[in-house]
């Protein structure tokens, strides 16, 4: 039985997600992998993938340390002494 | 069933009415709420106030929470419902099967045009990807997640939100349908959609500075 290959790079792209995602089978992955051992750019797109994931996570690390609006901890202080009534 | 036990409790030092669980939790998820809000609310005044009506339906609805999911996918959800809501009360409302045929169609992730239409070369780049800046550096990294922000931002708003979840707040698959009320094939197919045209305006906007 031959191997699978993928010879497109507009194949690969549309498989950039799942390869991420760990979600090819075993022989996908061995033939994606096989595309990006020779071909530069399907490489660059796959960086370009893998950046734009690191970014968009260290966006949802940025907890704010600043003061919560006064409005914000008086609507908690109504909200409390309205349900103790 | 996983119960979230530091969550439960938050919750109970919530109805204890203890100031410093209310001032942890805002500071924990404002950012994400906004960011969630301004997926259907651009203005961003406008979308601080459906933030803090949010935290009041958390509030008031905060008895019921009984730990099926985390805490944060709770709020998420009640966030998402007071955005959509400000939006339907505007009548400006698109129902979500319209939002889900428009937004979760398949489509190439890379223009067509950046590939040879035939010869020997036939679906390889013929324009290939510039590689993107490392972001090695805090000034760079920096103005690389303003781009991103920006990129994501002008997605449209099913995109937007399924890439806000999956991958700036790390939720999974299943939570964001949950969350959005939306199928596990429309959630990959949204978020396949929303990466690339985020990774093609983030390299459309870094070729524009290199022009300029």
């Amino acid at each position: 039985m031959s191997e699978k290959t993928l010879d497109q790079c507009k194949e690969v792209v549309e498989l950039v997600n799942e390869y991420l995602g760990h979600a090819l089978t075993a022989e996908d992955r061995a033939a994606f992998e096989a595309h990006l051992a020779t071909c530069p750019p399907c490489t660059a797109y796959l960086a370009q993938m893998k950046t734009v994931l690191n970014l968009a996570s260290s966006l949802g690390n940025a907890a704010s340390h600043a003061e919560v609006e006064p409005q914000l901890m008086a609507m908690f202080q109504h909200w409390h002494e309205k349900k103790s009534r | 069933m996983i119960r979230h036990a530091a969550d439960l409790e938050t919750v109970a030092a919530l109805l204890r009415g203890e100031h410093e669980a209310f001032t942890s939790l805002v500071r924990a998820h404002q950012p994400a709420f906004l960011r969630l809000a301004q997926t259907w609310v651009r203005d961003r005044a406008a979308a601080a106030e459906v933030v803090q009506q949010a935290w009041v339906s958390a509030l008031e609805s905060l008895a019921t929470f009984e730990g099926r999911s985390s805490l944060r996918t709770w709020l998420f959800g009640i966030v998402i419902n007071a955005a959509r809501s400000h939006v339907r009360a505007r009548k400006r409302t698109i129902p979500l099967s319209a939002l889900i045929a428009e937004e979760a169609i398949d489509g190439p992730s890379v223009e067509p045009d950046r590939f040879f239409q035939d010869g020997e070369w036939v679906g390889h780049w013929s324009s290939w990807p510039t590689p993107f800046p490392s972001p090695d550096n805090a000034l760079e990294s920096e103005r690389l997640r303003a781009l991103l922000e920006q990129a994501i931002s002008a997605l449209p708003p099913l995109q937007q939100e399924v890439m806000v979840l999956c991958d700036v707040e790390g939720l999974s698959g299943e939570e964001t349908c949950n969350i959005l009320g939306i199928s596990g094939t429309n959630q990959r197919v949204l978020l396949h959609r929303a990466r690339a045209k985020a990774r093609a305006l983030l390299e459309e906007k870094l070729s524009d500075k290199v022009k300029t």
